[in-house]
C-alpha cells in the first residue's frame, strides 16, 4: 500500500490527512495514544502493517498478522464521557459502510461493535479515551486476507466473501471517509441516524443472547439498542435489562 | 463544521442531569459541555451526623481501655470524591494482568489517571481531579458502576 496514493484518493477533511504508516508496531492503538497526548491534531492516522501486542476487549490479545488492515485515529470530540459509548457504535457502522462500498460484502455488527460476515469475526474496534475525553482514540482492526492458519476459531478475512479481490487501498480510503462521515454525525448530535444505521447492520437483535456480566450469566433475547448504546435484553421473566458492559455470546442457536 | 463547537446541552439534557442528580447519592453534579458549564447543587438534608451516639452504651468501669488497632483513618468532609461520570464497569488495572493505577495510601495529581470505566467496550480513563492522597478505593475491580457513583475519596490535604 502505498502512503501517496491512499493521500491522492482521498476525499476527507481531516481524517487521514496526517497518517503515521508503520512496517510493525506494538498496537496502533499505543502509538496513537502516544501522539495524542503529545498534541496530535484530530484525524491523526496511525496505519500499520503488522502488530505485535494488538489489543482486544481487557487486554485480550488481537491478532495481528499481514494481511489485515490495522488502523487507529486520533479524535478529540468536545463530549461527555456518557456519550462517548455511542461513538464505539458510530465506529462500527463506518467499518460496514466503508467495507459495503469498497468491496460489496455485507459486514454486519454484533453488539456492541464487532464486524461479523456470515457468522464469522472479520475485525473488531476498539475505542479508548484519556482523561476528561482530552483524547479518543479508535482502533480498528479488519482480516482483509490473512492466511487462514493464521486466524483464530470463529474469524475469517474479507476475502473470503468478495466477488472479486480486496483492494486494501480502497478500503481504508473507503473506511476514513465514513468514520470522518459518522464523527460528523456524532458531533453533531444525529444519535437518531446512527442509530439507525447500526440497527440495519445489528445480528444481534431479536435472538437469544447469553450476557456474561462481573455478577454472573443470564439468557434473555436481545430486542434493541437504547438511547446510550446500551443492549436491551428481555429476559424469560419478562423484565428488561440493559446491557453497558460484558460479553453477548448466542444462546440457543448456532453462531 | 470541523472548527466549531458541538453545540452545548440542550435543555432535555439538563433536565436528565436533574434527574441523574436527584437519584444518585451526590450532593453536587457540574458538567460542562461546550460553552456551557452546568451545576446542580442539591439543597442539604439532615445529614446523617458521624458523630458519637448521645447515649454510649455503658462500659463497666473497671475493664481498661483496649489497646486500639491502628483504624482507618476517619473520613473528613474535606476528602474529594471521585465518581463516575458514565454507567459502565470499573477497572483500576490498564489490563487483568496489570498493576492498579493506583492503591490507597497512593500521591496522585490532578489529571492523573485512576481507573477505567468501560461501556459499549469504549474503554475511558478516568482521572483525578484533585492532587491528593488516595485515601479510600470504593469500588470493586470489575463491578458494574452507576453514574455518579463515587469511586475514590481523595485527602487534598494528604
Amino acid at each position: 500500500m502505498e502512503l501517496e496514493e491512499v493521500g491522492r484518493g482521498l476525499r476527507t477533511r481531516y481524517v487521514g490527512r496526517r497518517v503515521h504508516w508503520f512496517e510493525q508496531v506494538t498496537s496502533t492503538n499505543d502509538v496513537a495514544r502516544t501522539l495524542a497526548e503529545q498534541g496530535a491534531p484530530e484525524g491523526t492516522v496511525v496505519v500499520a502493517r503488522t502488530q505485535t501486542e494488538g489489543r482486544g476487549r481487557l487486554g485480550r490479545r488481537w491478532a495481528s498478522p499481514p494481511g489485515g488492515l490495522y488502523l487507529s485515529v486520533v479524535l478529540r470530540p468536545i463530549a461527555a464521557p456518557y456519550e462517548l459509548p455511542r461513538l464505539g457504535l458510530a465506529v462500527g457502522v463506518a467499518c460496514s459502510r466503508a467495507v459495503e462500498r469498497s468491496c460489496g460484502v455485507q459486514l454486519r455488527l454484533r453488539w456492541p461493535n464487532d464486524l461479523v460476515v456470515d457468522g464469522k469475526k472479520v475485525g473488531g474496534v476498539l475505542v479508548e479515551s484519556g482523561p476528561e475525553a482530552r483524547w479518543v482514540v479508535v482502533g480498528v482492526g479488519i482480516n482483509v486476507a490473512v492466511a487462514p492458519g493464521q486466524l483464530p476459531e470463529g474469524a475469517a478475512s474479507l476475502v473470503e466473501f468478495a466477488k472479486g479481490p480486496v483492494e486494501r487501498t480502497a478500503l481504508l480510503q473507503a473506511l476514513l471517509a465514513e468514520l470522518e462521515l459518522v464523527y460528523e454525525l456524532f458531533r453533531g448530535g444525529d444519535w437518531a441516524t446512527l442509530l439507525q444505521w447500526w440497527r440495519q447492520r445489528a445480528t444481534t437483535l431479536g435472538r437469544r443472547v447469553r450476557v456474561h456480566v462481573a455478577s454472573g450469566v443470564y439468557e434473555g433475547t436481545a430486542e434493541d439498542v437504547d438511547e446510550d448504546g446500551a443492549l436491551v435484553v428481555r429476559l424469560p421473566d419478562g423484565s428488561r435489562k440493559r446491557v453497558v458492559a460484558g460479553e453477548v455470546g448466542w444462546g440457543g442457536t448456532t453462531r | 463544521m470541523s472548527g466549531e463547537q458541538r453545540p452545548s446541552l440542550n435543555l432535555e439534557e439538563i433536565r436528565e442531569l436533574v434527574r441523574i442528580a436527584s437519584e444518585a447519592d451526590i450532593a453536587e453534579l457540574e458538567v460542562e459541555a461546550g460553552h456551557l458549564r452546568v451545576a446542580i447543587r442539591k439543597a442539604p438534608r439532615a445529614s446523617p451526623a458521624p458523630v458519637a451516639p448521645a447515649n454510649p452504651p455503658a462500659v463497666a468501669p473497671s475493664t481498661p481501655a483496649a489497646p486500639e488497632a491502628p483504624a482507618p483513618q476517619a473520613p473528613s468532609p474535606h476528602w474529594v470524591p471521585v465518581t463516575a461520570p458514565m454507567v459502565g464497569t470499573f477497572y483500576r488495572a490498564p489490563g487483568p494482568d496489570q498493576p492498579p493505577f493506583v492503591q490507597e495510601g497512593d500521591r496522585v495529581e490532578a489529571g492523573q489517571t485512576l481507573c477505567i470505566i468501560e461501556a459499549m467496550k469504549m474503554f475511558n480513563e478516568i482521572p483525578a481531579e484533585v492532587s491528593g492522597r488516595v485515601v479510600r478505593v470504593l469500588a470493586e475491580n470489575g463491578a458494574p458502576v452507576e453514574y455518579g457513583q463515587p469511586l475514590f475519596l481523595i485527602d487534598p490535604q494528604g
